[in-house]
């Protein structure tokens, strides 16, 4: 009996303690599941709302309808400014990545004066507020004509896109065996070759890796793209902020499939970008 | 490696292979800055050196003004974000299944953007959105909840933004603290609150206060989220809003670049104070014995 009734008090000791810790962690779930509960709510009422026929003070749309997302994307050109993006985005991130390479290369194997200094250049876009050099640089181009250009376009990508792949890349290199380069330089592989046989092929994971960043990084610029763009040259998203900026001209559901299309894409790619950072850790942890 | 160190301080052909990257960016950022800080010596559109510029902004009070809305939008809500997103991570420390889900949820505003998530908050929160018809079917509000079109718009968008931003910084940081120095202090007899401010958060300061500060760099530009979701025709009439108001509507480069030049100097204030506070405790490395 006696040995019972002990039980007893540890079994209800053990009740506290759990009520206790379930207490303690309660307003903690309460914050994270509020947190995501916005977000989510966010992103569903921007597609319900995209395909709605009539929505208002409802808990759901009144009805579904494709005709806004099609009305948008005929009225507004939505493939052209697609088509835009993706092909200055894509040619701006192969620049830039062909550009830095070379340069990561060396930042992770060399010493040489002025090292950090220089690694602090290449830092300074994302220190300084981004609108101190693209007022500049929309200045000049527009004196050089090169604003509202699709080449403008590409170069003004690469102010993200090149600090920003040295300084995904320099970790990548780092993490490479030096000792397979010494080895085929020792068997007599040139600069070159050593560099193109055996430092890329080993660094394709780490370029795809921020090939991808690199890409949604871009596919989101919007500074200094709104100030060099003209009304037929422009990104999406900049298309997209100017309909939005100039308010009250569309109905909802118009200006939620509009947002609609630059959402998808990104979604698109950040799933891209897990799944390869997964294969990379799986390849890592082999 | 190691091997390399003789060379230090020797010119190298291989440092060659950094041109390809710094000269475009050398001429595409570091030449339009200099001309840029140039530009604010000058009078829109007339030649000589005059402070014209830099006395326009603090004597006309639209100009002067942003300094101040922008910072109390910015620092109140970078204080809630790191806050928020402390508990979150703190939280999120210990294995529970489906982690990886959450971190991905929390961190899925940034992936977004500020516009996307403008867009969002106008459906969301607007006065017959899901929010208010929650809270208001729950009891809490009588009437609908004014968060659009406010200085509580911008507010939200900056935090939901920030909050996503510091808490995908946090998580590397916890990740990099030895988990020993915590059992040590418990098994020394500490409860949790004494570990978490005796150890836990004197080995992390140093990294939550470099996450706060770049938190600020960013959000001291704040631009879309306060034209869609503001009103920047007053309580949300940031930096950025006069500045590309300046450029686009009037073309007046030197007056805009002045504002973005003050802009930086605000912002570099604002580190200056959080590298102070930073200094006052101990700075080092937190996964020492790992």
């Amino acid at each position: 009996m006696h040995a019972g009734s002990r039980t007893v008090r540890t079994h209800r000791y053990k009740w506290r303690q759990i009520l206790w810790n379930f207490l303690k962690a309660l307003p903690f779930w309460l914050l994270i599941g509020g947190f995501i509960l916005i977000i989510l709510g966010m992103t569903v009422t921007v597609f319900l709302s995209a395909f709605s026929t009539h929505w208002f003070g409802t808990v759901l749309p009144a009805g579904f309808t494709f005709s806004w997302f099609t009305k948008a994307w005929s009225e507004y050109d939505i493939w052209l400014y697609f088509k835009l993006s993706l092909e200055t985005t894509f040619i701006a991130t192969a620049i830039s990545l062909v550009l830095s390479v070379p340069g990561a290369y060396v930042f992770a194997r060399r010493d040489f004066p002025l090292k950090s200094f220089l690694l602090g250049f290449y830092q300074l876009p994302f220190m300084l507020p981004e609108l101190a050099y693209a007022l500049p640089v929309a200045a000049i181009f527009y004196k050089l004509g090169l604003a509202e250009t699709f080449t403008g376009l590409i170069i003004v990508q690469l102010l993200v896109g090149i600090p920003f792949s040295m300084v995904i890349l320099i970790p990548f290199i780092e993490a490479l065996d030096p000792r397979l380069e010494i080895a085929a330089q020792s068997l007599g592989a040139d600069r070159l070759r050593m560099f193109s046989r055996i430092v890329v092929p080993q660094l394709i994971p780490g370029i795809t890796a921020s090939a991808i960043n690199i890409f949604i990084r871009m596919f989101g610029a919007f500074v200094v793209i709104l100030l060099i763009s003209g009304p037929k040259m422009q990104t999406l998203n900049v298309m997209v902020f100017s309909v939005l900026s100039a308010t009250g001209s569309q109905p909802q559901p118009m200006l939620d499939s509009l947002t609609l299309s630059l959402m998808l894409p990104l979604l698109l790619f950040t799933f891209l970008s897990m799944w390869v950072s997964r294969r990379l850790q799986r390849r890592v942890g082999k | 490696m190691k091997a390399d160190h003789q060379d230090t301080g020797h010119f190298q052909k291989d440092t060659l292979l950094l041109l390809p990257s710094l000269l475009p960016l050398l001429l595409i950022f570091l030449y339009p800055l200099i001309q840029g800080i140039l530009l604010t010596l000058h009078k829109n559109g007339e030649a000589g050196f005059t402070f014209y510029n830099y006395i326009q902004f603090f004597t006309v009070r639209d100009f002067s003004n942003t300094i101040f809305r922008t910072l109390v939008l910015v620092i109140p809500s970078s204080i809630l974000e790191m806050t928020l997103a402390f508990a979150m991570a703190y939280h999120l420390r210990k294995p529970i299944r489906g982690k990886g889900l959450l971190n991905g949820l929390i961190m899925f505003p940034l992936t977004l953007g500020p516009l996307i998530v403008a867009v969002g908050m106008i459906d969301f929160f607007k006065p017959n959105g899901w929010f208010n018809l929650f809270l208001m079917h729950l009891g809490i509000l009588h009437q609908p909840a004014q968060l659009l079109y406010n200085f509580w718009g911008t507010f939200i968008s900056l935090t939901i933004l920030g909050v996503g931003f510091i808490f995908s910084n946090l998580v590397g940081l916890m990740d990099s603290i030895d988990p020993s120095f915590e059992q040590a202090a418990r098994s020394l007899g500490a409860n949790g609150f004494q570990t978490f401010i005796r150890v836990f958060y004197p080995l992390i300061r140093s990294g939550v206060w470099n996450i706060f500060s770049l938190n600020v760099i960013m959000q001291l530009a704040v631009y879309s989220s306060a034209i869609i979701v503001g009103n920047p025709a007053s309580s949300t009439r940031v930096f950025s809003v006069v500045a590309f108001e300046q450029a686009m509507q009037y073309f007046n480069y030197n007056m805009a670049e002045t504002i973005a030049v003050i802009m930086a100097a605000v912002q570099f204030i604002c580190l200056g104070v959080v590298h102070y506070i930073r200094k006052k405790g101990y700075v080092g490395s937190a996964s020492t014995f790992k």
